[in-house]
């Protein structure tokens, strides 16, 4: 396989490779150049002992040369109050030493309390306390990886505790003291709108947009009048607008925006419908593609 | 917050307000309904056997949230899908459900490499159960009723076999 075109742009496109689909990976390679892969759901477990996917792997190792893999985690929990999750931290200890990562990236959430799994995310309350102690597991994260690490808003499923801070005070507090960068949720500030009449415009004029390397855009569902973050779905056009405008900020130098989906939608959705999907936001965003030749499908 | 997701907490006058006031938020309604949805999705994915018979019988939905309540579900679905079938193996007294649970955690098990024979007992006719679970059409409990002994090895063409006792 190799390329042989390239068109120029200033950011470029990353989607989600999941699950074992080489014959996807290589179809969306024309429009991408990072691939995300979250460790948590590229693990099995095999009796006590979690392990990355053999198969998932070596499909990586394969398209290498075209892309720039990054690792995004789900299972970290940064923010519970015991510890961290060291069954995460051996997973990308595990991944690091096997692929070159660009940068790696967590959600600033919780999905353990007491050791027990929540079995969902919950968003962090902004207090002084809770910005000390996810400041502290930044730092100690940024010292054992000597990559940039990330770190992604999350939607709000339950009411806010109450806060020292706004959002985006939290936001940029946390990454002035670390210097860790951010992953802005487009997606996820949209949900959090419908959900929670969350001021979106208010949340982006007091953002500091340096530290934001990332876009996550996504489309979801609505259920009971709430507007899930599920990536299940194509993106919608106001999901698209509000990234346009959020690329057009000043400050902004997003290296990549990456269209996210779970493994279980692309086989809903098809190879054909993602690539196009893919192919448009290409369009829109302006980022570079390409054209391979000996791609099989 | 942890007892108020899984419904085994209510909050009391000690509690902050935020934890009171949550108690009855739609919001927390729907994150309930979320955790117990993707147990679902997994399960049904990973335990298709047992999940379709719970299913029929509906009494898969509450399985489900009465494991999520009562148990540390594992991250990984290979884990928390084993933890399911034994969840059901003990607080599921209905012997067919005991024998489909036990079948197919042993399945999952040689299918993975484990060399061991698992012997499972069968109240009724083992075919005419997973005929039912696979087409969805209930079995002919009067004409089904037997002994049975399924074996389920690696060593076995198709990893089971069925005797009548």
């Amino acid at each position: 396989m190799q390329a042989i075109q390239q068109s120029g742009s200033t950011h470029t496109l990353c989607t989600t490779y999941d699950a074992y689909d080489p014959i996807f990976l290589k179809k969306v390679l024309p429009y991408i150049q990072y691939i995300e892969v979250t460790p948590d759901t590229i693990a099995r477990a095999l009796d006590d002992r979690i392990t990355l996917n053999e198969s998932i792997i070596n499909s990586l190792l394969d398209v290498l040369p075209f892309v720039k893999v990054i690792a995004h985690g789900v299972g970290l929990s940064i923010g519970s109050y015991d510890d961290y999750s060291k069954a995460y931290i051996n997973l990308l200890d595990e991944l690091i030493e096997t692929i070159p990562l660009a940068w790696h990236s967590e959600h600033l959430g919780y999905v353990r309390i007491n050791g027990q799994n929540l079995n969902t995310m919950l968003a962090l309350p902004r207090t002084k306390e809770m910005l000390d102690l996810i400041c502290a597991r930044v730092c100690l994260i940024q010292d054992r990886y000597k990559i940039p690490f990330l770190l992604e808003n999350i939607v709000h499923l339950l009411p806010d505790a109450p806060a020292d801070f706004s959002d985006a005070q939290f936001l940029n507090e946390l990454t002035k003291r670390t210097g860790c960068g951010l992953i802005l949720d487009v997606y996820n500030l949209e949900c959090d709108s419908h959900n929670h009449r969350f001021d979106i415009s208010g949340f982006l004029d007091e953002l500091n947009f340096s530290p934001v390397k990332e876009i996550h855009i996504a489309g979801g569902t609505e259920y009971k009048g709430f507007k899930l973050d599920i990536h299940s779905n194509i993106v919608s056009d106001s999901t698209i607008d509000l990234t346009l405008q959020i690329l057009k900020h000043p400050a902004c130098q997003v290296e990549t925006i990456n269209y996210e989906l779970l493994p279980e939608a692309v086989n809903v959705l098809g190879h054909d419908v993602v690539c196009e999907e893919l192919k448009k936001l290409s369009k829109i965003f302006n980022t570079p593609t390409r054209e391979f030749t000996g791609i099989s499908s | 917050m942890l007892g108020l997701i899984k419904s085994t907490y209510e909050p009391c006058e000690q509690d902050s307000v935020y934890l009171r006031e949550l108690r009855t938020s739609r919001e927390l309604c729907l994150v309930k309904e979320i955790c117990i949805w993707w147990r679902c999705f997994q399960i049904e994915n990973y335990c298709p056997l047992t999940s379709e018979w719970l299913k029929q019988q509906n009494l898969l939905e509450h399985c489900i949230e009465e494991y999520y309540q009562n148990t540390n579900v594992p991250s990984y679905i290979e884990q928390a899908g084993i933890a399911f079938l034994e969840y059901i193996l003990s607080h599921i007294a209905d012997s067919v459900a005991h024998s489909i649970a036990a079948f197919e955690r042993a399945m999952i098990q040689v299918k993975r490499g484990d060399l061991r024979e698992y012997i499972i007992s069968w109240d009724y006719e083992p075919y005419a159960v997973l005929s039912g679970i696979l087409y969805k059409t209930p079995y002919d409990q009067v004409n089904a009723k037997g002994q049975y002994k399924v074996a389920v090895s690696y060593n076995i063409p198709g990893l089971f076999n069925v005797v009548k006792m």
